[in-house]
């Protein structure tokens, strides 16, 4: 059987590129500085002026929008004001989104909106015993961080809180900083800065240490990849990497240990991103890198349409600037790569010959807006989109766009970042947080 | 326009909810909740939302399905996948007008057909193999509908090819594409045997490896006489089907793709383009391995399984079967060993597959148009420059048929037996024999392959 079933296939092509390195350009525009992240722990005061919006799939009514007629839509495909004011400008943490639910953190509560415990709510409060700091979603339940510990409180059956303790052979006692999971992995960064990951058993919670070697800073997880920034820059991938979202250059089945993405090497990367098959780094000089699948646009290169006219011969030469495709003329076609495979692709895979891209195996630079150049602060994955914030403060999103999560107003799957301007022109994003069919924006509109 | 055989087809909510039931606790309470409401207001009558979930939960299903290795995704997403299309199917059916307007009529039932396919392309089977039950019927209504004229035409068409030769699609092959013919040298012709014992065949070719091509076993086949498989008639019985095309010459080449679109765009743009396409670049599309028959098996009607396919060879534990059995519970349907694996390759003039080999024995039933084949026997491996690596390891490097003496120097050395299948014939390749198969005309084959 040289081929496998169709629908078992390695998907089309896998292309292989080296980064442009623009590096000494940037230095000689004179090094623009990057703020490091914020971490939300630091921060505690009450920000009055910023708004929270956010747009996409509300089938559960998870969205904590102050509209309820807007509550009612499945789809929410222009951003609407949430009920949530953080306390500080990161919103990963404050609030926690899973498929069918969102978490707020409330001071003493937990507020939980959409699916849980077997039915649809709205502003369900879970009371806590201490200060919760940051909550994260995770197999559509709850883990919450408490402020005063550095423990992990997990949601039990009974639907109580539960503290569990980070117990890692040989460091007694380390506090969790932050935590991000895959579909089935909670990872955890520690106060030390270890990488440690929690597995659950029947009874017992089992950590253990994945990656001491340099100290970790920034955790971010895809469905199936995880992603570590250390403290020096440097960006750390293991997992799966099925579709090149490890960013090693080729498609690997399985990388156990974390790896170093040579590629950034020599980078400053100052903020990471895991989609659900693809990631993203910004850098200090503010280039966005992208590589994965591409499957809707996602990576915000030329995506291949599943459409026949594709391969129709071309009699105009009239170049579409961009490709823009309802979804429901898309069909999907699952693609696994195969095990181990070192497939080098020697086609091209970049914008300027316009030529499209299904898998990108190592960073790229996205342009977002060619020829002008603009610069990221911050980048945002959700499970097959993504947006980015400029130095501006200009919110772009694209890839997969059935369910409004790209918050243009419509259901469309663009392969072209977009700005979103359905907000005015005169408002300044501040951050931005998409996880699987959703984007969350917090806002400083113009006085 | 709605049809009894339609009616009695529809579902009936017990059984789709026990269905549903059974996935209970595998899948999340989340997604359980979705389909259960989904399938609820399917059942009241609200289509419009039992759409919208559909339509959402089969998103969600698709992301698990993309999750890690396709055949360790556990098989209750494939289910959940397919009811999830049935009930897309039926609420699209359902808002369809219901008379008057056919030709929107016609593209709703188009759009169903798709989503049934779609189901039974990603899903696994349930509810009775109801999906290609559905999927059989809504065809059947598609070309009930057709528009007086086109429908007339196209039976004439049908017609037609059956009595002569001139319009089957044979007739399309030079004018296509720039085909060369290979001189097939006395040396290395394969043996052709009329209609042998099964004994015969087990003993002179099966345990020897020794191929062979078996002729007057498979020209009866409805497909070769009363149904002859025409391009016309092919459009009629399954042109609105979902199928997969493979679209670039080689899968081993880096343009290879493969996407997914109704048989008669595959016909139209690819097996038979019109004048102005012809001149103009436009990749080979193939239909190649696919389980056509699971799909639509009123086409299995058209072709009967060779007996020879069922001869076991009670030989020593093989490979396979060690590795068969690693993947333990998750195993796909098709691994099933007892079961004649049966895949349709369809395709204009030109399609390629790079020299490889298979694991299990094969009978190549060639029904239109003819192939130029090369076989080489294991023995000669070391001689074909194998690809490295997991995924190509039963690949040549090498192209065959323009072979590179500097980079593959023995290959020129290595013995081979070479044909050009002709319509009616059957060709026997054994286990891990090396094939090279070249379409010369447009070519439907049907290959089936046994343990």
């Amino acid at each position: 059987m040289h081929r496998h079933p169709w629908n078992n296939n390695s998907d089309e092509v896998f292309s292989l590129s080296p980064i442009k390195t623009r590096k000494a350009l940037r230095q000689r525009l004179g090094g623009i500085h990057v703020d490091k992240c914020i971490f939300w722990h630091m921060a505690g005061e009450k920000y009055v002026g910023k708004m929270v919006y956010s747009c996409g799939f509300n089938g559960f009514g998870q969205l904590p929008l102050v509209s309820l007629e807007m509550q009612k839509k499945r789809v929410v495909t222009f951003p609407q004001l949430c009920t949530h004011r953080p306390c500080h400008e990161i919103l990963a943490g404050t609030l926690a989104l899973g498929w069918s639910s969102c978490f707020l953190c409330k001071d003493k509560e937990i507020e939980i909106h959409g699916f849980f415990s077997e039915q649809t709510t709205r502003e369900h409060k879970l009371p806590c015993i201490c200060d919760v700091q940051s909550v994260h979603a995770f197999q559509g339940s709850v883990l919450a961080l408490p402020s005063s510990c550095g423990a992990l409180l997990m949601l039990m059956e009974n639907m109580q809180l539960k503290e569990v303790k980070a117990e890692v052979k040989g460091h007694d006692d380390s506090k969790i900083m932050s935590l991000d999971s895959t579909d089935d992995t909670v990872y955890i960064v520690t106060e030390n800065h270890h990488l440690v990951s929690l597995e659950q058993n029947t009874t017992d919670f089992i950590f253990q240490e994945i990656f001491s070697d340099q100290p970790v800073e920034v955790i971010s997880c895809g469905k199936e990849h995880v992603m570590v920034l250390t403290i020096a820059g440097s960006v750390f991938s293991f997992g799966s990497g099925s579709r090149g979202q490890l960013g090693h250059g080729i498609v690997q089945d399985k990388v156990e240990k974390p790896l170093e993405i040579e590629a950034l090497s020599a980078l400053q990367i100052t903020g990471i991103s895991c989609g659900g098959w693809h990631s993203a780094a910004v850098s200090e000089h503010g280039d966005l890198y992208i590589w994965g699948w591409n499957e809707s646009g996602q990576l915000g290169f030329l995506m291949k349409s599943s459409k026949i006219d594709d391969f129709r011969p071309k009699n105009s030469t009239s170049k579409e600037s961009s490709s823009i495709t309802p979804v429901d003329d898309a069909i999907h076609q699952p693609s696994t790569a195969n095990k181990d495979q070192e497939w080098h692709g020697s086609r091209k895979a970049s914008t300027e010959d316009n030529s499209p891209v299904t898998f990108l195996m190592s960073p790229q630079i996205l342009d977002m807006c060619p020829p002008e150049e603009i610069l990221i602060k911050k980048v945002s994955c959700g499970s097959r989109h993504t947006a980015a914030i400029t130095q501006e403060g200009h919110l772009y999103t694209w890839g997969f766009g059935r369910w409004g999560q790209l918050g243009h107003g419509n259901e469309w799957t663009l392969d072209t970042p977009t700005r979103a301007e359905s907000l005015g022109l005169g408002v300044k994003f501040i951050d931005v947080y998409c996880k699987e069919w959703n984007t969350f924006m917090l806002v400083e509109e113009p006085t | 326009m709605f049809q009894q055989v339609l009616k009695d087809l529809m579902p009936k909510k017990a059984s789709v909810m026990n269905e549903v039931s059974l996935m209970r606790g595998k899948i999340s309470p989340d997604v359980n909740f979705l389909i259960n409401s989904c399938v609820e207001d399917y059942f009241n009558e609200k289509h419009q939302l039992s759409l919208s979930k559909a339509e959402e939960l089969l998103d969600f299903c698709w992301e698990k399905l993309n999750k890690g290795h396709w055949k360790n995704v556990d098989i209750v997403w494939r289910k959940a996948y397919s009811i999830c299309s049935l009930i897309k199917a039926l609420s699209i059916f359902s808002e369809a007008p219901s008379s008057g307007q056919l030709g929107s009529e016609s593209l709703v039932l188009k759009k169903a057909l798709e989503v049934c396919d779609m189901g039974i392309l990603m899903g696994a089977p349930i509810l009775d193999g109801i999906l290609p039950q559905l999927a059989l019927q809504l065809q059947l209504l598609i070309t009930a509908g057709k528009p007086e004229g086109s429908k007339n035409e196209e039976v004439q068409v049908s017609n037609c090819a059956t009595e002569k030769e001139e319009t089957y699609m044979v007739t399309k092959r030079a004018k296509t594409r720039h085909v060369i013919y290979p001189k097939i040298s006395p040396r290395h012709v394969i043996p052709k045997v009329n209609c042998p014992s099964l004994h015969h065949f087990q003993m002179y070719h099966m345990e020897v490896a020794r191929p062979v091509i078996l002729t007057g076993v498979i020209d009866k086949w409805p497909a070769m006489t009363s149904r002859k498989w025409s391009l016309a008639y092919l459009n009629t019985v399954a042109g609105d089907r979902t199928i997969p095309v493979e679209i670039g010459t080689k899968y081993t080449e880096d343009d290879w793709s493969q996407k997914l679109m109704p048989l008669r765009e595959f016909i139209s743009s690819f097996v038979e383009p019109t004048e102005s396409t012809e001149e103009t670049e436009c990749p080979v599309g193939y239909l190649a391995q696919h389980q056509l028959f699971n799909q639509i098996p009123e086409l299995l009607d058209d072709i009967t399984i060779p007996d020879y396919c069922y001869i076991k060879i009670c030989s020593y534990p093989s490979d396979e079967g060690k590795y068969g059995k690693e993947g333990e519970g998750t195993e796909v349907v098709d691994d099933d060993d007892d079961e004649v694996d049966i895949n349709a390759w369809f395709g204009p003039a030109g399609t390629i597959s790079p020299l490889h080999h298979d694991p299990k024995h094969n009978c190549l039933a060639q029904v239109v148009g003819e192939k130029y084949i090369r076989l080489y026997s294991q023995d000669q491996s070391s001689k074909l420059y194998p690809h490295q690596g997991f995924l190509l390891h039963n690949t040549s490097q090498v192209d065959v048929e323009n072979p590179s003496a500097a980079r593959f120097p023995e290959f020129s050395s290595a013995c081979y037996q070479e044909c050009i299948l002709q319509p009616g014939e059957l060709l026997y390749i054994p286990p891990k024999c090396w094939h090279y198969v070249r379409s010369l005309t447009t070519s439907f084959s049907v290959s089936f392959w046994w343990n």
